[in-house]
């Protein structure tokens, strides 16, 4: 099963039955998310304006006022874009599509399972469609892809290293890609290919698809001495998807 | 408690290298170049060194070169290399590394790789 989008995850589980709760929260605990209860609607719209959460799990019959009307309130007067997922135990023919038009993302039925979970976060919440948003481990879109499952995995559950590292990338990132760009109008071939093998380095924590492989095109052409004249070109198109990644790399969740 | 030395000169990898194993429950002490490595290596007793090949002033096959024609010292030396760096990763092989790793390389394999060192350096 594909764990990866709900690891480390925050997850808000909005439900008044004490038993559904431990179910939820059971069976997410071994993928390390973080959850957060809350028994009604009062409680819930409390938590969402306290902290952030990545999804959020709704109960459609809560205590005090219908899962849906919650559904509005978070869109409407709260304005968050959290993907919201429908517990319900109705099966009820347009239920979903009320659950929907609330700004619901997801339609899960009682009883609750990880997988149901997933396969909801697959096909109802179109993954893609907020590009700038980490879905999984990879950040991003098709011009500038970030895997950060190494970042991640290294990480756990330490939210100061990850953002150490992110800003360590967004500030080492472009005195280094100067210092390629003056070693290329230099023609110094060997001095370009330290530091394309060097940005490779870092490149290996906050993996850049598209840079770390201009980063391979640059050092096989200094290493050969062919093709010399696209290296330039190359060089040139680091710092534009530097400066992409630096925009999806400050709108992650850390 | 095994005592890790890493010797790299990109901080990003360093730091990624002492979380993950300081996780796996070891103490590790980084220096950031060859240099620094060496007098590291001369004040204290590490039980395994892991080694980036390009690094100032001291490289990486130097370190090795040092460490291993040390009888004294039978240290094993887990070498991190780059795509490219083929040869190198050879000359680190004839030198006596151990093992060695090619970044990007996985978390979880980094783990496996030093455990596997420390077990093999116990028999």
């Amino acid at each position: 099963m594909d764990d990866t989008l709900l690891l480390n995850k925050r997850v808000l589980v909005v439900e008044d039955n004490k038993i559904n709760q431990m179910l939820v929260k059971h069976s997410l605990a071994k993928y390390k998310v973080h959850v957060t209860e809350a028994d009604d609607a009062k409680s819930a719209i409390k938590a969402l304006k306290e902290k952030e959460f990545d999804y959020i799990l709704l109960d459609i019959f809560l205590p005090d006022i219908k899962g849906y009307e919650v559904a509005t309130i978070i869109r409407k007067e709260l304005k968050l874009e959290t993907p919201v997922f429908a517990i319900t135990s109705l099966a009820i023919e347009g239920e979903r599509d009320i659950c929907i038009a609330a700004g619901m993302n997801g339609y899960i039925s009682k009883p609750f399972s990880v997988k149901k979970f997933l396969d909801s976060i697959k096909s109802d919440f179109k993954i893609g469609d907020k590009d700038d948003k980490l879905i999984g481990f990879i950040a991003g879109d098709e011009n500038t892809t970030i895997d950060l499952e190494f970042l991640y995995t290294v990480a756990e559950n330490d939210k100061a290293y990850i953002q150490l590292m992110l800003n360590m990338f967004i500030d080492t990132m472009p005195p280094l890609l100067e210092n390629m760009k003056q070693a290329c109008e230099q023609e110094q071939w060997d001095k370009l290919r330290e530091l394309a093998h060097y940005a490779k380095s870092s490149l290996s924590v906050i993996k850049v698809k598209q840079m770390i492989q201009l980063m391979n095109s640059i050092g096989n052409r200094c290493k050969t001495l062919t093709g010399l004249k696209e290296v330039k070109n190359e060089v040139n198109q680091l710092p534009g998807i530097y400066e992409k990644s630096k925009e999806i790399l400050k709108g992650i969740p850390v | 408690m095994k005592k890790v030395l890493i010797a790299e000169d990109e901080t990003m990898v360093l730091l990624s290298i002492q979380k993950q194993l300081s996780k796996d429950g070891y103490e590790t002490v980084i220096a950031k170049d060859g240099r620094e490595a060496l007098q590291l290596i001369e004040q204290d007793n590490f039980d395994i060194i892991i080694t980036d090949i390009l690094m100032p002033f001291t490289s990486g096959l130097e370190l090795i070169s040092i460490v291993k024609s040390d009888p004294g010292k039978n240290i094993p030396i887990l070498v991190l290399s780059a795509l490219g760096q083929e040869s190198t990763v050879l000359e680190s092989f004839q030198l006596g590394a151990d093992d060695f790793l090619t970044k990007p390389f996985n978390a979880v394999e980094l783990t496996m790789r030093v455990k596997k060192l420390l077990h093999q350096a116990k028999k």
